[in-house]
């Protein structure tokens, strides 16, 4: 797909950042042998045949562009000022390799209850995750307008792992650390995706998310308790001097320190109750 | 301290007791311990019972906004436990096409007297470069329509008010 990508843009002599989307499909190579049918009418011992086609191609940087950034390592935007200046590239083709899995969830303002309707409004509090593997390329600051003058994004986050399945956990901890109040936004249903069992399965296509995933299951009747705690604590504490974590905390040993070691790694990035969050002289194994 | 929130139709009440950064709270029977281990730019983070507990908190116009890392925003209005229960709002609401969001109106596709079926189009409005189509919410006559082309409309605002349709004769 690489090369012809490269190939289509010297075919044109075109020059600077642009992008070439493609739709890869599988076909099965045999068919009506008589012996059954697997799942989806596929015969039983077919093999599955990839192939990839031609979609569109976009005169400049898209929206997916940190993705190739994060599995090539280069800097597509530098690259193409230093194209628009007049530079050479920095590299040749033979110097690029892609390493790892990336995958970028665009939050949007947008109510997914509402079958994706936009959603403007002030962003009362706008927080983005942080930590190893994890970009952020956000349009919205706390306190800033969302209007319905441009599109819904509000940020894209990416999360980048050796494998697709450290690529996806990193991102639904990534997601769990973003938050968004005021205008409604699709990260719940950004959630979903990632849990649902056919995108982690690698088998999601163009028909996923009607076919799949139309909406957000319900949520359950009343309001969770956890809600009413942060709450009333929120209300409590009013505008006083804000807490923060002290070098003698309350806090016991890492809560999840019973975690499989690359789930704590990740998790640790934005939790406040994690001694990897602390500046002080914290040391591992208790001593200070 | 007694605190009661209220969320759509549901309501919670919680008895809170303060001692510096720790609280006892009093929810659906049971205790809480609770330690803030962090409170400030609409981040907290607590342990509940020595569970840690992570929420994003914003309030705005008396609601405030919960996030917590794996559900959906909840919106809860604070209200003051000796007040009278508010009374109900009138009208089903289903007599009235309303916009589902801020944006400009780009077709009318409806005028007084029409009859119209349930899920016809009404209006069209656009936002954020997407179009929505507004559809009847129930089969009816057209009774007004308080929006022309071009306005732009607050989400909430009523566009189309509908009203039953003469019930046809059984057959």
């Amino acid at each position: 797909m690489g090369a012809a990508a490269v190939a289509a843009a010297r075919a044109c002599g075109y020059v600077t950042a642009g992008t070439i989307e493609f739709l890869v499909g599988r076909t099965w190579s045999s068919r009506g042998s008589g012996s059954g049918s697997g799942a989806d009418g596929v015969p039983a011992e077919a093999k599955p045949r990839w192939e990839f086609f031609f979609l569109e191609m976009n005169t400049r940087i898209q929206v997916e562009h940190p993705v190739t950034e994060l599995v090539t390592g280069i800097d597509l935007v530098q690259a193409q000022l230093r194209v628009a200046a007049g530079e050479a590239l920095p590299w040749k083709q033979e110097d690029l390799a892609q390493r790892g899995h990336a995958i970028e969830c665009r939050l949007n303002a947008e109510d997914p209850d509402q079958d994706f309707a936009p959603s403007a409004g002030k962003a009362l509090l706008a927080r983005y995750p942080e930590g190893p593997g994890v970009r952020v390329d956000a349009g919205y600051e706390t306190g800033d307008e969302v209007s319905t003058h441009y599109d819904s994004l509000i940020a894209k986050v990416l999360a980048y792992g050796e494998t697709r399945a450290a690529a996806i956990r990193r991102m639904e901890r990534a997601l769990e650390a973003t938050a968004v109040l005021g205008p409604e936004t699709n990260r719940e249903y950004l959630r979903a995706v990632l849990a649902h069992p056919v995108f982690r399965a690698g088998e999601a296509t163009t028909g996923f998310v009607a076919k799949e995933l139309p909406r957000l299951p319900a949520r359950p009747a009343g309001i969770p308790e956890e809600a009413l705690i942060a709450a009333a604590v929120f209300s409590e504490l009013g505008t006083s001097t804000p807490v923060r974590p002290g070098p003698v905390s309350s806090s016991p040993a890492h809560p999840d320190g019973d975690r499989e070691a690359i789930g704590a790694e990740s998790k640790g990035a934005e939790d406040g109750a994690s001694p990897w969050s602390r500046a002080d002289a914290w040391r591992p194994g208790g001593g200070s | 301290v007694k605190h009661l929130f209220r969320a759509g139709e549901a309501t919670a009440s919680l008895d809170v007791t303060r001692s510096g950064d720790r609280l006892r709270i009093d929810i659906a029977g049971k205790t809480r311990d609770v330690v803030v281990l962090r409170a400030e730019g609409g981040r907290l983070d607590l342990l509940v019972d020595g569970r840690p507990l992570r929420a994003a908190v914003a309030v705005d116009s008396g609601k405030c906004y919960v996030l917590l890392p794996t559900t959906a925003p909840v919106v809860l209005e604070e209200v003051d436990p000796r007040a009278r229960k508010p009374r109900a709002r009138a009208g089903s609401g289903d007599d009235t096409l309303t916009a589902t969001m801020h944006g400009q109106v780009v077709a009318v596709l409806a005028k007084p007297g029409d009859l119209v079926e349930r899920g016809q189009a009404l209006v069209v409005i656009e936002a954020m470069k997407m179009e929505m189509r507004l559809a009847a919410p129930h089969a009816g006559r057209v009774k007004a329509v308080s929006c022309k082309v071009g306005e732009l409309v607050e989400r909430g605002r009523v566009l189309v008010a509908l009203e039953a349709a003469t019930p046809p004769t059984a057959s």
